[in-house]
């Protein structure tokens, strides 16, 4: 009698068990992020098949939300963006402005980085690892890509945390590819889970494992010297398990990488080639220093003029254009200025000499 | 046509190289063919563009025709004398099929991921021009304006003198892109990224062949497994940096010394005093690096003990290549004006003020080696081996040179941090990762020989 008691209460127990776990893996409660206002570099924006279509028109398309969200941000940590882009490795950011701040989070976005092109993908983001998701949040910010291209919202919502969600957001995080950047020359992040590093997940599994090793290894042997050898190369052979198996992770990335460079390279002349390694989405700046240096002769001096943003445009001008050279106030003044940065305000001294494109021109000193 | 070019512009070099490594290792078993021509790619490289400086320095002008002319008229008795003491080496084929039939499975596994790696840098490298911000700012720049003025850029008043940008920093890679240029007949910055992924290649050869030496041949494979799954070492493989070709040269010199240390063979002894000067000749780092593998040679020789005289050759024999090239170098410098680096001039009246700086260097270093992706799990392994071997007592000569090595390059780099300019560079996060890369071969080495040695002690107990 007493055991059927028992058995009854167990089976209770796991009903009860069952009927919260999917609550417990899979609920919780949702902001739906539906509303936005084109702010700035979006050409055309609408709402057709329960999708946001969005035909970016600069590297910088941003999107505001109505600024009465009130989001709790301690309850709403995951963001889940279904979203389609017609390019690759593009990336998209989320800033935010919470109650109390006098502007959004501008140095320090959610960076989303969007792998695949042409089909939609589900991406789950932890905001818990960016440092200013906390307090509420009452407005929202969302740069749907930093190139031009067509983009697809299928949806996008806040929600709370699951184990679900987690479990989603750590594996994409990990197997996440960094695509290179002029920036990688100095600096691999590496895979991440939760916003640490992989590498400190792996060393605190080593160290599971290495207490493992030990107690086995003193229940084993009685012999204390024994026991340290065993010890000893059961934790190097553990380390160089985990040292091959984030090896394969990093090959996959480097398979991609080749794969990406091969799209975008393999084909080309060495012309094309040239314009492609100009990192962002100026490509014809190489285009334009070619036609500047079919018109400047040989030896001749330049200045250039660009948006102070794009700082590394004088060292790519230098390099292509050598024979010509660059010089402060040289007997040229090149001018690229894609954004209308300017204002098409010509600088005193010079006139003009040739144009390649609106906002890509050059021009000669009044003296030569 | 344009392929044959690039071929003959590696194989020339290599040919150089090789005069002067048959003069040098002319004993049979000195070293193995493809060691021999790794060892001879890298050498080549140095010795041709130093002879290109010589021309430029004395206002030769620097083309094809000249270096050719130059090059034999300086190799043509070397090439005489290497081809009379040149005993050529058996081609056994049923050997090597032998070899590749006793080959294991898992063995393969790793001459396929090893192979697939070499195949990525090449792909990577080739595919596109030079890319990266330093890259074409500073070296590809230089060698764009040495090709085109055909000489070294001297003119005050006309173009970029020596190149432009950085022109403190040493030419040798510069000067051989040139040469490529030279050998192609046109400018093409993609091709001439074949340097690089080469240079990976020749120290995978020297890197298996030093420990083949020591190790079985699965140990050795997985070491240059291990070596290829860095994963910042392989992305600057197929760049145009020079971080990558500074750690060739210093690495290669270092386990030719760590040969000489094992064999007492003078041979590996010259040649890494080659290698060393080559790096003083790449980048302004190379010098401090050299510097390190005279320490370390000093070590070996306290540790070994023996004659006074004995050890002031060897001193000789090391030191004058460096003083060639590094010296050479440093002269020129001083005779154009050229200004010493801003950020890396020492202020030795800093000493005490700057030491602040401390935890923040050993903090940065600790982040950048553990906590990010670019050495996989290297370092942690590194010190669990190292903490390991303490604890077993197991230290040959070999490993506290090679530590000595590690330490010293890392104390260098610190010294350097702590007293110049250069500590801005620690803060934005430039640099640390890429001067971690000059030494990171050998902390492979170590972690291979060490790791190995332990656990064929295990075996060795358990029998």
């Amino acid at each position: 009698m007493h055991n059927r008691k028992n058995n009854i209460s167990i089976i209770f127990f796991i009903l009860l068990f069952l009927l919260a776990a999917p609550s417990f893996c899979f609920c919780g409660t949702t902001v739906e992020l539906k509303t936005w206002y084109p702010y700035q570099g979006i050409k055309s924006i609408s709402f057709e098949a329960n999708a946001l279509k969005i035909e970016s028109g600069s590297a910088m398309p941003i999107l505001i939300s109505q600024d009465t969200l009130f989001i709790d941000s301690k309850k709403h940590t995951f963001l889940v963006l279904k979203i389609k882009t017609e390019k690759s490795y593009s990336t998209a950011r989320l800033f935010f402005k919470r109650i109390g701040d006098s502007d959004f989070n501008i140095n320090s976005p959610q960076v989303i980085p969007l792998a695949l092109n042409g089909l939609y993908h589900t991406y789950v983001v932890n905001l818990k690892g960016n440092p200013l998701w906390n307090g509420v949040v009452n407005r929202l910010v969302f740069q749907p890509t930093d190139t031009v291209e067509k983009v697809e919202i299928g949806d996008m919502r806040l929600e709370e945390g699951n184990l679900l969600l987690s479990a989603s957001s750590m594996w994409q995080e990990f197997f996440r590819f960094e695509h290179p950047v002029p920036l990688t020359i100095n600096l691999l992040y590496g895979p991440k889970i939760s916003g640490t590093s992989i590498n400190a997940h792996i060393y605190v599994l080593i160290l599971l494992v290495f207490i493992i090793i030990c107690i086995y290894a003193f229940i084993k042997y009685h012999d204390l010297s024994t026991a340290i050898v065993f010890i000893t190369s059961r934790t190097l052979i553990t380390c160089l398990v985990f040292w091959v198996l984030l090896d394969m992770r990093w090959a996959m990335d480097q398979l991609r990488a080749a794969k990406v460079d091969f799209d975008v390279f393999h084909g080309k002349s060495l012309d094309e080639r040239h314009a492609l390694a100009t990192y962002g989405n100026y490509y014809d700046f190489y285009y334009f220093i070619r036609f500047c240096g079919s018109k400047m002769p040989a030896a001749s001096t330049f200045s250039l003029n660009v948006p102070p943003y794009f700082y590394y445009m004088h060292e790519k001008a230098k390099y292509y254009l050598y024979p010509t050279y660059e010089k402060a106030d040289g007997a040229y003044l090149l001018v690229y200025d894609p954004d209308n940065y300017f204002k098409g305000e010509l600088p005193k001294g010079y006139r003009p000499f040739a144009t390649y494109k609106p906002g890509q021109y050059i021009l000669k000193g009044s003296s030569q | 046509m344009i392929l044959i070019k690039l071929a003959f512009a590696i194989i020339f070099p290599t040919l150089l190289g090789h005069i002067i490594v048959s003069l040098v290792a002319n004993k049979k078993g000195d070293l193995c063919p493809l060691e021999r021509l790794a060892i001879s790619y890298g050498i080549g490289i140095g010795v041709l563009t130093f002879i290109m400086f010589i021309m430029g320095a004395f206002l030769v002008p620097v083309n094809l025709n000249s270096i050719l002319i130059t090059c034999l008229i300086i190799f043509i008795y070397p090439a005489y004398l290497s081809l009379r003491s040149l005993s050529i080496p058996k081609l056994s084929i049923s050997y090597y099929i032998d070899q590749f039939k006793s080959l294991k499975w898992y063995e393969w596994l790793l001459i396929a991921a090893i192979s697939a790696r070499i195949f990525y840098s090449y792909f990577e490298a080739l595919i596109k021009p030079v890319q990266e911000c330093d890259a074409f700012a500073n070296w590809s720049l230089r060698a764009k304006t040495f090709f085109i003025d055909q000489g070294l850029s001297l003119s005050r008043t006309h173009g970029y003198f020596l190149g432009g940008y950085h022109i403190y920093y040493p030419i040798n890679i510069p000067l051989f892109e040139s040469w490529i240029y030279n050998v192609l007949g046109a400018w093409n910055d993609m091709l001439v990224n074949i340097i690089f992924p080469t240079l990976l290649l020749s120290l995978i050869i020297i890197f298996y062949c030093s420990l083949r030496r020591v190790l079985g041949r699965f140990g050795c494979l997985f070491s240059v497994y291990l070596l290829t799954t860095l994963p910042f070492l392989m992305y600057h493989s197929t760049s145009a940096y020079m971080d990558f070709p500074l750690s060739f040269y210093f690495c290669s010199s270092f386990i030719l010394l760590l040969s000489f240390a094992r064999t007492d063979n003078r041979s590996y002894l010259i040649l890494s005093a080659l290698l060393a000067a080559i790096a003083s000749w790449t980048k302004n780092e190379g010098i401090m690096l050299a510097l390190v593998n005279i320490a370390v040679l000093l070590i070996h020789q306290f540790l070994m003990g023996g004659r006074k005289k004995d050890a002031a050759v060897i001193m000789g024999y090391y030191v004058s290549p460096i003083i060639l090239f590094f010296g050479s170098w440093s002269i020129f410098k001083l005779f154009q004006g050229v200004p010493a680096p801003p950020d890396q001039t020492f202020h030795l009246s800093q000493l005490f003020s700057n030491l602040y700086r401390m935890p923040i260097i050993a903090g940065t270093y600790v982040q950048k080696a553990f906590l990010y992706g670019n050495w996989n799990i290297a370092w942690f392994t590194f010190f669990v081996l190292l903490a390991l071997m303490l604890i077993n007592l197991k230290f040959t000569r070999e490993t506290i040179l090679l530590l000595s090595g590690i330490v010293l390059a890392l104390l260098a780099y610190s010294v350097v941090y702590y007293l110049t300019s250069s500590y801005a560079f620690l803060l934005d996060g430039t640099t640390v990762n890429r001067n971690f890369l000059t030494f990171m071969p050998l902390v492979i080495y170590f972690i291979c020989s060490g790791a190995f040695a332990l656990i064929n002690k295990r075996s060795e107990n358990n029998k």
